[in-house]
């Protein structure tokens, strides 16, 4: 038995579901606002959950990425009653299991329990395996769990893996967790690093040759390819192989055989491929950047890194752990973090991922030396810069009114009215806005927007707000 | 240009000038070169804040020494690391993956092939501004 929750604000269609779930033998809550769902959904009880989209205090899409995140994410069903392709593939995107329109046939309704009911048997029976090797794969939030959750099955099997996520994400660490997790583990883990290999050497490195077969050939060498042999090849940044390469590569992959330059025979070897990229390698195919039968092989397993911005709940574990460990391998006592460093941290964006972050903590460290507290002072002065900018800009977004809806009109506005109130909080909020990027410069707020000073001004007192931050 | 340390250690005198003469053809330009003679003086100087863009360029003279090395993991994580391996068979050719470097070469080969991976590492080489 499953336990399933549906959202929706029709009780009659609420029944209905309660009705055919419970003769599927399973257990059914009902929920009729999103505010009711949340909560409900909060117990983390929930093994399906139906979200019509329409409901009275907001779009059941914006629940959605909150349910995705919670610690143990329930497969959900959006319902609704109006077709809406882009909203279905939002839903989709953000992880919905699938969309259902309304009307819907009774068939279609156990249809989608009985899958996801079985997904979610065959992914319980799937959990980590206790001694599971994460190395310094560090965070417990719900998109890293995931990308655990599906190295765990990478490294089950033998198919090859494609890692994608912007560049400091950590891709190297979740490929080496791939082969150290699998039966290759004690073969070798050999990196192919696409990005520093010139391409001239690039055959010669992974094919290897024998002795005369080009000027400088003065003896055999193995290449890449055959040392890993019984273990794992990891092209990093496979995206910026030579295209003219990638056939060759692609035929290796396909039949594991090659031939060493110079050589006569082809050789075998036995290595499972793992791959990864900060590229959109399907859009580099579309434009041909990228052969697409490459892309297809390397592809069995896909896992994407999310960046640290979408993370953050991992932030104050990383910060701990590295700063411990800093503070020990540069033999200074351990030092606590004040809760405004943690603040500034989680208020940045992070370009450059986890990469850049552990330079700030090293940076932090060195800086304290006989400090007991990393406070933000240590920091970075772009990422302090950082934190003081969107604390100031919270504050302002805050005095702004709340956008007026149809609903807070007295009667039922003309269109024209409503046209003029929905420019008006246009205007303010870009006015406020506008204020917080120029920091008090009028010069800067005249570049920003392309207004002249005198309209600046005159829209400034309009709304009543100063350039004074 | 992003500033790249080139760190480079070898304890036989011979090979560290070789490598020297790989590293230094690339000094200047935002890129600095530091020599270290022993595993202890690396060890200190890898404990101590690096810039991002760092490339270590390793050269043991024996197993030990790639024991050694491979003992230094967790200061050795996030750099990328070209290793000059003293023999060719596959024991010292497999232990040497436990380092993860990102390009191996032979102490009794021709350096050009480790001055042209140094180059496109360091974003110095042509190719490697192309894709900039």
């Amino acid at each position: 038995m499953i336990k399933i929750l549906v959202v929706d604000d029709d009780k009659a269609l609420c029944n209905l579901l309660s009705q055919i779930i419970a003769g599927m033998g399973h257990e059914c809550a009902r929920a009729h606002t999103i505010a009711e769902g949340k909560a409900a959904a909060a117990s983390g009880l929930y093994d399906i959950i139906f979200l019509d989209v329409s409901l009275p205090d907001g779009s059941g899409l914006d629940l959605l990425p909150v349910l995705r995140r919670s610690p143990s994410p329930p497969e959900v069903i959006i319902i609704t009653s109006a077709g809406d392709p882009d909203g279905a593939v939002l839903a989709i995107k953000n992880g919905a299991w699938d969309y259902l329109e309304k009307p819907f046939r009774k068939e279609q309704i156990t249809l989608h329990i009985s899958r996801a009911a079985e997904y979610r048997r065959a992914l319980q029976s799937r959990q980590r395996p206790v001694a599971f090797n994460r190395d310094r794969i560090i965070g417990s939030s719900a998109r890293i769990n995931e990308c655990l959750d599906v190295i765990v099955q990478a490294a089950a099997g033998d198919a090859s893996v494609l890692i994608t996520g912007e560049t400091g994400t950590g891709k190297e660490l979740f490929a080496r967790a791939v082969h150290e997790n699998s039966s290759r583990r004690n073969g070798s883990f050999v990196v192919v690093d696409c990005t520093a290999l010139p391409e001239r050497l690039v055959e010669s490195v992974l094919f290897g040759y024998i002795k005369g077969a080009f000027t400088g050939a003065d003896r055999d060498r193995e290449g890449l390819i055959s040392q890993a042999g019984g273990g794992t090849l990891f092209l990093d940044e496979i995206g910026e192989l030579p295209l003219n390469f990638q056939k060759v590569l692609l035929r290796v992959l396909q039949e594991h055989r090659f031939r060493p330059i110079g050589s006569k025979h082809e050789e075998e070897s036995d290595f499972r491929v793992v791959c990864a990229t900060n590229r959109d390698l399907a859009a580099m195919a579309k434009k041909g950047d990228f052969r697409s039968d490459l892309l297809y092989r390397i592809r069995s397993v896909a896992i994407h890194i999310p960046p640290l911005r979408d993370r953050s709940d991992d932030i104050r574990e990383l910060v701990k752990h590295y700063v411990s460990k800093y503070c020990e391998r540069t033999s200074i006592g351990i030092k606590g973090v004040a809760p405004e460093f943690f603040e500034a941290l989680i208020a940045y964006p992070w370009p450059g991922n986890v990469r850049e972050l552990l330079n700030a903590i090293e940076h932090a460290v060195s800086i304290a030396r006989d400090d007991m507290m990393l406070v933000p002072k240590q920091l970075p002065e772009h990422i302090r810069i950082h934190a003081v900018r969107a604390s100031v800009g919270s504050k302002i977004r805050k005095q702004s009114p709340q956008r007026k809806t149809i609903s807070d009109f007295e009667k039922f506005p003309q269109l024209q009215q409503l046209r003029d109130s929905a420019l008006a909080d246009i205007e303010r909020q870009y006015l406020s806005d506008l204020v917080w990027q120029a920091q008090g410069d009028i010069e800067k707020a005249c570049r920003l927007s392309g207004l002249a000073r005198a309209r600046i001004y005159g829209l400034l007192k309009k709304y009543g707000l100063s350039l004074r931050t | 240009m992003q500033h790249v340390n080139i760190i480079c250690f070898a304890s036989a005198t011979k090979m560290l000038e070789k490598i020297s003469k790989a590293a230094i053809a690339l000094s200047g330009d935002g890129v600095g070169i530091e020599l270290y003679k022993s595993i202890d003086e690396v060890y200190v100087r890898l404990c101590q804040p690096r810039a991002s863009g760092c490339i270590l360029v390793l050269c043991p003279k024996n197993k030990k020494e790639t024991e050694q090395i491979i003992s230094l993991h967790d200061v050795l994580s996030g750099a990328k690391i070209i290793l000059v391996l003293p023999k060719r068979d596959k024991d010292s050719v497999r232990m040497a993956y436990k380092i993860f470097p990102r390009f191996m070469a032979f102490a009794d080969e021709d350096f050009a092939n480790i001055t042209m991976v140094l180059k496109k590492m360091s974003g110095l080489s042509a190719e490697a501004k192309a894709q900039d």
